[in-house]
């Protein structure tokens, strides 16, 4: 049986919508596919087409809401003149907010996609990929506006802020101020912090500041190796020339040559 | 922006701490000073080291920022404590609470009202025009056309103030002056908690406006469909902010009527409703090009019994032509609702609004006053502030007295500043 694309869709997202129902309710370890299908209006094995285990429904779920906020950040009428601060701030905000109706589902499932285990890696990934492909862009948009410098680290600092971002859900999760306004001025803050890194182009600076070290103080050091060892070599040759006396001795100074 | 304003509650702890040592080992160094120094040079030495010592915690406070820095400077202007330098210097700083961004602005505002900018406003400036207390204004286009100012308050900022409150007690503890500190500080908390209720300034706004119809005072509309109690529109008011307007150099006639028109709009406030806009501060007053007043900032606004009001208005004339009998009696009115004291306390307190009402009523004898001619005025008048908080430690002056009083000195601080000549006869005090 063929079915359009669009009712391909409508069941994925139904079946997520009933899952995130479910999982509520019963935990992701309580509720069933069977169950899942069935609140979502699908036969048994029709859900097994669209996700081979709850675990896929749960990374699904995030997939969307990355999708989501980021589609929501992008109808925000003055983006283009955002700053990068303000970008990652909007970012952020945005993808909170798109967790609060599922509020008690994040809580129950976020700690385990994100710190989930090799096996589940496969399904990470894709999220993961998303989000440092967002904030890539948003990267390259201050550099060509000259806000920050290039960024050399750039990976590392995708990395930096998911794990960021990890850390700030977390947080909200556990926060209970009104309007999580104290994840609110958590992100505030902390990016204050964040951007002041990434323009003072800390990572950057360690870096050179790491080979210079090690050009002016290993490199140094190679050469005492080196010198020693054309000290040894020359010993060496002269040993050498002493045992065959016949090739002539007026070359002592050869080693310091080579 | 991140220019390393301590941010948790324990560094910010740490911070008023530092202050609190360095306060504390100056007037360590005083005390141990103290007993070989002759009388006059102690009384010098006490000077320096109070001058000191407030520009010490003064230091911290401005580390603080937020409410620490609005705390700050009230204190500042409100005991008149500190060298004019450090004065000016809080003022240029007056309102800093943390800079608010486009996309905080934008959470802020989905938070209060349930709905981002754009879909609340026909247009919104992300970028602030003005800093507020703990708060920074927009402007904005309401749906309708209409242009407005909407002021919002940075999240959290309402259970900061407890925090730091408690702090700022710490650190003025090694101070000489602390205990008559902390009645000051304990009303600055009220005061700033009544600042982040936005609601309540609205209702202010809107009781203010509906009072004071006259023509050349502008209050601006609030807009209660766009406001909450973190977020307030109201119709945005073009003018310059006096102290910006100053500087432009008015002539001395353009300056005598602003001061007028506010010396007005302040006797109405009294007397036709009971209550005054209390924070005399120059950034509130907008004047326009034809010199009409606008008023904004309703934050901060005391209500008076009307009985109290009309006892008030008796004071200047009491003070000019009364006889002795008069004036007791008025005094003993004032302090009708105070717990009997001492007749020693009494007689302190009765020399105390004497004093006062000899100082205010110097403005009524003649029918303009100009501060220009009499720079003397002021001096006196700080003296009489001073003494008026130190009485407050045991509560016994009446509280209205002195809240009405503090504003009316800020009020005629800032005439002083214009060098204008006003005249302060209205047909509710003396003719």
């Amino acid at each position: 049986m063929k079915i359009s694309e669009d009712r391909k869709r409508e069941n994925r997202s139904q079946i997520i919508r009933a899952a995130v129902d479910a999982m509520t309710e019963k935990g992701v370890k309580g509720a069933t596919m069977r169950e899942i299908a069935r609140a979502a209006g699908l036969g048994d094995a029709t859900i097994y087409n669209y996700f081979p285990t709850k675990e896929a429904i749960v990374y699904a779920y995030y997939e969307d809401r990355l999708e989501e906020g980021v589609e929501r950040l992008r109808a925000i009428p003055d983006l283009q003149t955002y700053g990068l601060r303000e970008h990652l701030q909007a970012l952020f905000e945005t993808l909170l907010e798109q967790f609060l109706p599922d509020r008690e589902f994040v809580a129950g499932t976020f700690g385990g996609v994100t710190f989930s285990l090799a096996s589940d890696y496969q399904y990470l990934r894709p999220l993961r990929s998303r989000f440092f492909h967002v904030v890539a862009d948003m990267f390259e948009t201050a550099v060509a506006a000259g806000e920050i410098p290039e960024q050399a680290f750039q990976e590392l600092t995708c990395q930096c802020l998911w794990d960021y971002y990890i850390g700030l859900v977390h947080y909200w999760i556990r926060d209970r101020s009104e309007y999580f306004q104290n994840t609110t001025i958590l992100i505030d803050k902390s990016l204050d912090l964040a951007i002041g890194f990434i323009r003072a182009d800390l990572l950057n600076k360690a870096m050179d500041m790491a080979s210079f070290l090690f050009r002016h103080h290993v490199m140094a050091r190679l050469d005492v190796f080196q010198d020693r060892m054309d000290v040894l070599r020359g010993q060496m040759d002269a040993m050498r020339q002493r045992k065959r006396p016949t090739t002539g001795g007026e070359d002592g100074r050869r080693h310091s040559q080579e | 922006m991140g220019d390393g304003i301590p941010r948790s509650k324990w560094e910010r702890g740490l911070c008023v701490g530092k202050t609190a040592t360095k306060l504390g080992g100056k007037t360590l160094v005083y005390l141990s000073r103290k007993p070989f120094q002759t009388r006059r040079k102690r009384t010098e030495a006490k000077k320096a080291l109070n001058r000191e010592t407030a520009s010490l915690l003064f230091q911290g406070l401005g580390l603080l920022r937020g409410t620490a820095l609005k705390a700050a400077q009230l204190l500042s202007l409100e005991t008149d404590m500190l060298p004019p330098e450090i004065t000016e210097e809080l003022q240029k700083s007056c309102h800093q609470a943390p800079p608010i961004n486009r996309a905080l602005a934008r959470k802020i505002v989905g938070n209060a009202l349930g709905k981002p900018p754009e879909e609340l406003f026909r247009e919104f400036d992300g970028h602030a025009f003005a800093a507020a207390s703990l708060g920074q204004v927009h402007r904005a286009v309401a749906r309708d056309g209409q242009e407005l100012a909407v002021k919002l308050q940075y999240p959290g900022i309402r259970e900061t103030i407890e925090t730091d409150m408690r702090l700022l007690r710490t650190a003025a503890w090694p101070l000489p002056d602390h205990r008559f500190l902390a009645p000051i500080l304990e009303e600055i908390e009220a005061r700033l908690l009544e600042e982040v209720d936005y609601r309540r300034e609205q209702e202010n706004m809107a009781y203010f406006r509906a009072g004071l119809r006259q023509d050349p005072v502008l209050i601006p509309e609030c807009r209660e469909d766009l406001s909450s109690d973190t977020v307030l529109a109201a119709e945005y008011l073009s003018g310059t902010p006096l102290i910006d307007w100053l500087e432009t150099g008015p002539g001395q006639e353009q300056r005598d009527r602003v001061a007028q028109t506010i010396q007005d709009l302040f006797v109405s406030e009294l007397y036709r409703l009971h209550g005054i806009h209390a924070d005399p501060n120059p950034g509130n007053f907008l004047v326009h090009p034809d010199l009409a007043v606008g008023l904004v900032d309703f934050g901060c606004v005391k209500h008076f019994d009307p009985h109290f009001v009309s006892l008030y208005g008796k004071l200047a004339a009491t003070s000019l032509d009364g006889g002795r009998n008069d004036y007791l009696s008025l005094l003993a009115a004032f302090q009708h609702k105070a717990s009997p004291v001492s007749a020693e306390v009494e007689e302190r307190i009765f020399e105390e609004l004497q004093a006062t009402g000899q100082w205010i009523s110097q403005l009524y004898r003649e029918k303009y006053f100009d501060f220009r001619e009499n720079p003397d005025f002021i001096p006196a008048g700080k003296q009489r502030m001073f003494a008026a908080l130190k009485m407050r430690t045991h509560m016994n002056l009446n509280p209205q007295f002195i809240f009405l009083h503090r504003t009316r000195y800020g009020l005629l601080r800032l005439f002083e500043r214009m060098g204008a000549r006003v005249s302060f006869r209205n047909p509710y005090e003396y003719m």
